[in-house]
C-alpha cells in the first residue's frame, strides 16, 4: 500500500504538539509592531531578519532591489540571481536543477534560508533555487561569505535570504489585489493571482499561480539542429499568510506554503532520449510569534517543511521516491543595553529525518544551537563592531563558531567593511546514511573565512549618483568532501580548498529631470583551488575546482521615464570546468536580456505591463556539460492591481 | 576637488578590477591523430568510461612498442565530436571498431583510422561478442535482451530474451556462446546456440549475480559472479569443459570482485577487489593460480587509501599487467604497468575513468 507523501510519522506528530503546547503556554505572543506610521520607518530595512539588518555591519551583503523584483516576477529566482548577481547558477539546463555557488561554495555550502528558515533539502543540504519563484518574495538578500555563527552549519560560502511580505495592520482597513497573466515562448503560461487585506488587527494575503510549458525549443547538437523534446513543465504554486495581531505587543502569524511542480527531464547532448520526469512537492509551514516590549523583543518560529521527490525513468528501471522532513524551532530575545550596544540570542534546534528506501536505518540528524550576536555602535554611529558567537551540537559532536565583523565610516561616503568567520558544514544524511555509498566516517568541512572591502556611495540627492563596492574574500576549508566513484560514488573527506577573490558592484545613475538612466557593473574574480590532498598523486592540486567559474559578470544599462523601465542586461560566465584537474571544461558564455516594464495608472488602480527577451543574442550555450540552454525567448505579462 | 580625486581613484579601482586577468584562461592542447592499423600493432587502446550524466568518456591510445600515446583519439579524428556517457568497452570486428557507449544508448562504428563510420542505436548497451563476420551480441542493462548485430552493415539484426535481467560478459565456448545476466535472482549462467540465437541450457553457479567470465588454458570457465551493494556476496566459480562446477570460491561479505582476466599462459588469474569506502582491506589487484584451492590473501597490487583500481588486462607480447586508477573518476586517470613479479614497469595518464583494455 502506498504511503502518502505528506504522511507525518506518530513521533513526529507528537513533537509538533509538544513544541506547540509548550510555545502557547509560554505565551510570549510577541509582535513585530506595526502600524503605518511606523512601516516608513521600516521601509529603510532591507530585510525582515535582524542578523542581516544589525548584526551584520561588515558583511557584504546584496539587497534584490524593489525594481529588479519586479522585472523578474514571473520567473524563478535561479533565473534573476544568474542574471543580476555575480553568485553562479549552476543549472542543469531546461527543468533541471539550480543550485547557488558562492565565492566558490559548493552548492551544499551555499544555503537558502526562507523567513530565517533553513530552506535546503534535509537529505542533500542543497536547495533548488529554480523552484523557487519570485512572484511569491517580497525581500530577497544575497549574504556574502561565511556567517556560520549567525546562520548556522552550511553558510560556508554564502546565503540567499528570501522572505514573504512582513504582515502589516492598518487602521483603516486597507485590501489589495491583482491577477495577473504571462505567456511567452516555447507555450509558456502562467496565471496568478494575489490578494490581500490588512485592519488593525489581522492580516491575510494569498498568493498563487499555475503555469505550464512546453519548452520544445530548437538547440544545436553538433552539427544538427534539433527540437527539445521531453520537457515540458507545469506546476502550481500557493501561499497564504495569516497573522493576528493580539495587542499593541503580540503579533502571532502563520505561513504556509505548498508547491507542486511536474518536470520532464529533456535528454543530455549525450543521450540518445529520455523518458525521465520529476515531481517536486514541498509544503512549508512557518508559525511565528513576536513580542516587542519597550526594549526586548522576543520571537519564536516554529517550522515544518517536507520536501517530496519522485523521478522516474523507465529506461534505467528507476522509479525512486524520497521525502526529506526537517522540524525547526527557534527561540530569540534581542535588547538594547543603552544606545551602543544590542544584543540578540538565538536558540535554534532542527531536526531532520528522511523516508527513503535509499538511506539507511540511522536517517535522523539532530541540531541544537545557542548564539549570540553583539553590535557595538560608536557614539558618532560611525563604527559598527558585531561579535558572534554559536555553540552547536550536531548529534553526539559539538562545534564552537566564532566570528566577528566591522564597519566603518571614514566619510559620508566611504565606508570600510571586513569579516572574519569560523566556518563549518555538517556532513548531510545522504553523505552519511545513503544506500550505497554513504559514508558514516565523514567529517565536517571546517575553515575561516574573511573579507574585507569599502563601500563609497555619492550623494542619492545628486544628479549624478555613483555606488561602487569593492570586496576581497579569503577562504581555506579543511576536510572538503569529494564525491568519488564509477559504479558506487562515495563521499570523502579529501582535500583542502583555498578561495580567493576580488567582487565589484558598481552602479552609476543620472537623472534628466523625469528621465534617468542606469549604468550598473558586476565583477567577480574567484580563485578556488585545492591546496591539498589526501589522494597520493592527486591532479587537482592547484587546480580550480569543478563548476566554479574564475570570471563572471553583468552589465546593466537602461533608463526609466515617467511610468516606462527599460533595462539592457549582459551576462559574462568564464570557463567552468568539468573534472578536479582542469583537463575538461566548458567554454564561455554571454547572454543579453533585455527587460521593459510599463506601469499604466488608472486611478487608484493600475496596470503593469511586463516585456522580457531572453539570450537576445540567440547564443548556443550549457551552463553544465551537456545540458543546452534556450536561445532566445521572449516572456511577457500583465498584471491588474487593485488597491 | 578631494570628492573628485576620491572619485577618480575608484574609477581606476574599478578599470583595474575589470581588465585585471590574474589567471588565464585554459589552453587547449591539440592531440595528435594516431597513425591507422589493420592488424597487431603494439597499440593498447584504454577505454575510459568517463563519469555518469557528465558526457566526458574518452579513447586514449598507447603504444607500447614505441612508447607513443594519443589522447582522446576519437574526438580529434572526428573533429571534435563527442564519444557520448559512459564509454564501457571496445572490440575490434575485421576492419571496424565497435565502441558501446552506455549511457549514450548506442554503439558507434569506426573505421581503421577511427574515423565514425556509423551508429547502432541499442539500448544501454554493454558489452560485444564476434560470433561470425556477419554476426555479433551485444549485451544491455537494464533489459533481458542481447542485441544480434550485423558488423558488416552496422544494423541490428534480431535480439535473443534472456531469462534475467542485465545481460554482462560474453565469451565463447566450444562454438557456444556464455552469457552472464547480472541480476541478483540469477544464480545461472546461459548457453546461447549461435545457429538459431536461442538460449540453449541454464549453467547453476552456486551463487547469486553473474557478470565476470574467462575461460582458461584447459578450456575451464571461471565465473566472477555477487553484488555486494545488493546483499549477494562475490564468488568466483570453476566450471568445466561439461559445465559442471569444479569449485567455488567464497569471498568475504565486503568484498567486491570484478574483470577477471588471464596471464598469457591462461594459468592464473587475475582480477581486481574494489573498495569505495577510502579503505585498503580487499583492495587492489589479486591473482591465483587455476591450481589453487584457495582465495589470494595477499593483492598483487594494493590499492592505497582513497584508491580503488577500475581496469584490468594483460599485453599480449611481454605479459605485463595493466592496471586503471580512476582516481574518483574525477579526473584523468593513470594505467600503471607490471611485469609478472609485481614490479611497476612504466605508467602513463590517460581520460577519465580508465575501465577497460582492448589490445590490437
Amino acid at each position: 500500500m502506498s504511503k502518502s507523501p505528506f504522511t507525518v510519522n506518530k513521533g513526529v506528530a507528537i513533537l509538533i504538539v509538544l513544541l506547540l503546547s509548550f510555545s502557547v503556554s509560554k505565551g510570549q505572543l510577541a509582535d513585530t509592531l506595526k502600524d503605518v506610521k511606523v512601516k516608513a520607518k521600516k521601509k529603510l530595512q532591507i530585510s525582515n531578519d535582524e542578523r542581516i539588518n544589525t548584526y551584520a555591519p561588515g558583511q557584504k551583503i546584496t539587497s534584490i532591489d524593489s525594481i529588479t523584483l519586479r522585472q523578474y516576477q514571473f520567473q524563478s529566482v535561479a533565473n534573476m540571481l544568474a542574471q543580476q548577481s555575480p553568485v553562479f547558477i549552476k543549472t542543469y539546463g531546461i527543468n533541471g536543477l539550480a543550485t547557488l555557488s558562492f565565492r566558490g561554495a559548493s552548492a551544499a555550502q551555499s544555503q537558502v534560508y526562507w523567513n530565517g528558515v533553513p530552506l535546503q533539502n534535509a537529505a542533500m543540504g542543497i536547495s533548488d533555487v529554480s523552484l523557487l519563484p519570485v512572484a511569491l518574495m517580497n525581500k530577497i538578500n544575497l549574504v556574502y561569505g561565511s556567517s556560520s555563527a549567525m546562520w548556522g552549519s552550511g553558510n560556508v560560502g554564502g546565503a540567499l535570504v528570501v522572505e514573504n511580505e512582513k504582515p502589516y495592520f492598518d487602521t483603516s482597513n486597507v485590501f489589495h489585489h491583482s491577477v495577473y497573466a504571462v505567456a511567452g515562448s516555447f507555450s509558456q503560461y502562467q496565471l496568478g493571482l494575489r490578494s490581500g487585506f490588512s485592519t488593525s488587527k489581522w492580516y491575510v494575503a494569498v498568493n498563487g499561480f499555475g503555469q505550464s510549458a512546453k519548452n520544445n525549443f530548437s538547440y544545436i547538437d553538433g552539427a544538427i539542429k534539433r527540437n527539445m523534446s521531453n520537457a515540458s513543465l507545469s506546476s502550481g504554486v500557493g501561499l497564504l499568510q495569516v497573522a493576528y495581531k493580539a495587542n499593541s505587543k503580540n503579533v502571532i502569524s502563520l505561513t504556509g506554503w505548498y508547491q507542486q511542480y511536474y518536470r520532464e527531464v529533456p535528454r543530455a547532448l549525450f543521450e540518445s532520449q529520455s523518458v525521465k520526469n520529476q515531481r517536486d512537492e514541498s509544503l512549508r509551514l512557518l508559525a511565528d510569534w513576536n513580542r516587542t516590549d519597550k526594549s526586548v523583543h522576543t520571537s519564536v518560529k516554529l517550522s515544518y517543511i517536507r520536501d517530496y521527490m519522485r523521478y522516474q525513468d523507465t529506461l534505467a528501471l528507476l522509479n525512486t521516491k524520497n521525502a526529506s522532513n526537517q522540524l525547526y524551532t527557534e527561540a530569540a530575545m534581542r535588547f538594547a543595553v543603552g544606545t551602543r550596544h544590542r544584543i540578540m540570542i538565538m536558540a535554534p534546534i532542527s531536526v531532520q529525518w528522511v523516508d527513503s528506501a535509499s538511506i539507511s536505518q540511522t536517517n535522523t540528524q539532530n541540531r541544537y544551537a545557542l548564539a549570540a550576536n553583539y553590535l557595538y555602535s560608536n557614539p558618532s554611529g560611525k563604527l559598527k563592531v558585531a561579535l558572534n558567537l554559536r555553540g552547536e551540537a550536531v548529534d553526539d559532536n559539538s562545534y564552537l563558531l566564532p566570528g566577528g565583523n566591522i564597519a566603518y565610516d571614514i566619510t559620508s561616503w566611504l565606508t570600510l567593511k571586513a569579516n572574519a568567520q569560523k566556518t563549518y558544514r555538517v556532513p548531510t544524511l545522504n553523505e552519511l546514511y545513503y544506500n550505497p555509498g554513504g559514508n558514516r566516517n565523514l567529517l565536517p568541512e571546517s575553515g575561516w573565512s574573511t573579507d574585507a572591502g569599502y563601500v563609497f556611495h555619492s550623494n542619492s540627492a545628486n544628479r549624478v549618483v555613483l555606488n561602487h563596492e569593492l570586496s576581497v574574500f579569503n577562504r581555506v576549508i579543511d576536510n572538503w568532501i569529494v564525491w568519488f566513484g564509477g559504479a558506487i560514488w562515495t563521499p570523502h573527506n579529501i582535500a583542502t580548498v583555498h578561495s580567493r577573490g576580488v567582487e565589484t558592484d558598481n552602479k552609476l545613475t543620472v537623472g534628466f529631470g523625469k528621465l534617468n538612466l542606469h549604468l550598473a557593473v558586476n565583477t567577480s574574480y574567484v580563485l578556488s583551488t585545492t591546496v591539498s590532498s589526501y589522494i597520493s598523486g592527486d591532479g587537482s592540486i592547484g587546480k580550480q575546482i569543478p563548476y566554479a567559474p574564475r570570471y563572471n559578470g553583468q552589465i546593466n544599462i537602461g533608463f526609466n521615464f515617467r511610468q516606462l523601465y527599460f533595462n539592457y542586461n549582459h551576462t559574462y560566465t568564464g570557463y567552468r570546468f568539468i573534472t578536479v584537474d582542469e583537463s575538461q571544461w566548458l567554454m564561455p558564455y554571454n547572454t543579453g536580456n533585455v527587460q521593459v516594464l510599463y506601469t499604466l495608472p488608472l486611478g487608484s488602480n493600475n496596470l503593469q505591463c511586463t516585456a522580457q527577451c531572453n539570450n537576445v543574442w540567440n547564443k548556443q550555450y550549457q551552463v553544465v556539460n551537456g545540458r543546452p540552454m534556450p536561445g532566445i525567448n521572449w516572456l511577457v505579462g500583465i498584471r491588474y492591481s487593485i488597491n | 576637488m578631494g570628492r573628485t580625486y576620491f572619485q577618480n581613484i575608484i574609477s581606476g579601482i574599478l578599470v583595474v578590477s575589470l581588465l585585471s586577468a590574474c589567471v588565464k584562461d585554459k589552453p587547449t592542447e591539440p592531440d595528435t591523430k594516431p597513425p591507422a592499423t589493420t592488424g597487431p600493432s603494439g597499440n593498447v587502446y584504454t577505454v575510459c568510461e568517463g563519469s555518469l550524466g557528465n558526457g566526458n568518456s574518452t579513447l586514449y591510445l598507447y603504444n607500447y612498442k614505441t612508447a607513443t600515446d594519443h589522447g582522446n583519439i576519437y574526438e580529434t579524428v572526428n573533429t571534435g565530436s563527442k564519444l557520448g556517457d559512459v564509454f564501457q568497452s571496445i572490440r575490434r570486428i575485421g576492419d571496424k571498431w565497435f565502441l558501446c557507449i552506455n549511457n549514450s544508448d548506442k554503439v558507434l562504428v569506426l573505421d581503421s583510422t577511427r574515423k565514425q563510420i556509423g551508429i547502432i542505436n541499442i539500448p544501454k548497451p554493454r558489452y560485444i561478442l564476434p560470433v561470425s563476420d556477419t554476426k555479433a551480441y551485444v549485451s544491455t542493462l537494464f533489459s533481458n535482451k542481447v542485441y544480434i548485430i550485423n558488423p558488416q552493415s552496422m544494423s541490428v539484426s534480431g535480439t535473443i530474451d534472456m531469462p534475467y535481467q542485465n545481460p554482462e560478459f560474453m565469451v565463447m565456448r566450444n562454438n557456444k556462446a556464455y552469457i552472464s545476466t547480472w541480476d541478483t535472482a540469477c544464480g545461472n549462467i546461459y548457453t546461447v546456440d549461435i545457429a538459431t540465437d536461442k538460449v540453449q541450457d541454464a549453467i547453476a553457479i552456486n551463487n547469486r549475480a553473474p557478470h565476470g567470465l574467462a575461460v582458461d588454458k584447459d578450456g575451464n570457465l571461471w565465473v566472477v559472479s555477487g553484488n555486494v551493494y545488493k546483499g549477494k556476496q562475490a564468488a568466483i566459480t570453476q566450471l568445466n569443459g561439461k559445465d559442471e562446477v569444479m569449485k567455488t570460491f567464497y569471498f568475504s561479505a565486503k568484498s567486491d570482485v570484478i574483470k577477471p582476466v588471464f596471464n598469457l599462459a591462461k594459468d592464473v588469474l587475475y582480477f581486481i577487489q574494489v573498495d569505495y569506502n577510502g579503505g585498503t582491506d580487499n583492495n587492489g589487484i589479486y591473482r591465483m593460480s587455476i591450481n589453487d584451492t584457495q582465495l589470494p590473501k595477499a593483492p598483487f597490487v594494493a590499492a592505497q587509501k582513497f584508491q580503488y583500481f577500475w581496469a584490468l588486462g594483460v599485453e599480449p607480447q611481454s605479459g605485463n599487467i595493466y592496471v586503471g586508477d580512476p582516481k574518483g573518476f574525477i579526473q584523468k586517470g593513470v594505467v600503471t604497468v607490471y611485469n609478472a613479479a609485481g614490479n611497476q614497469v612504466n605508467s602513463f595518464a590517460v581520460g577519465v575513468g580508465p575501465g577497460s583494455f582492448y589490445f590490437e
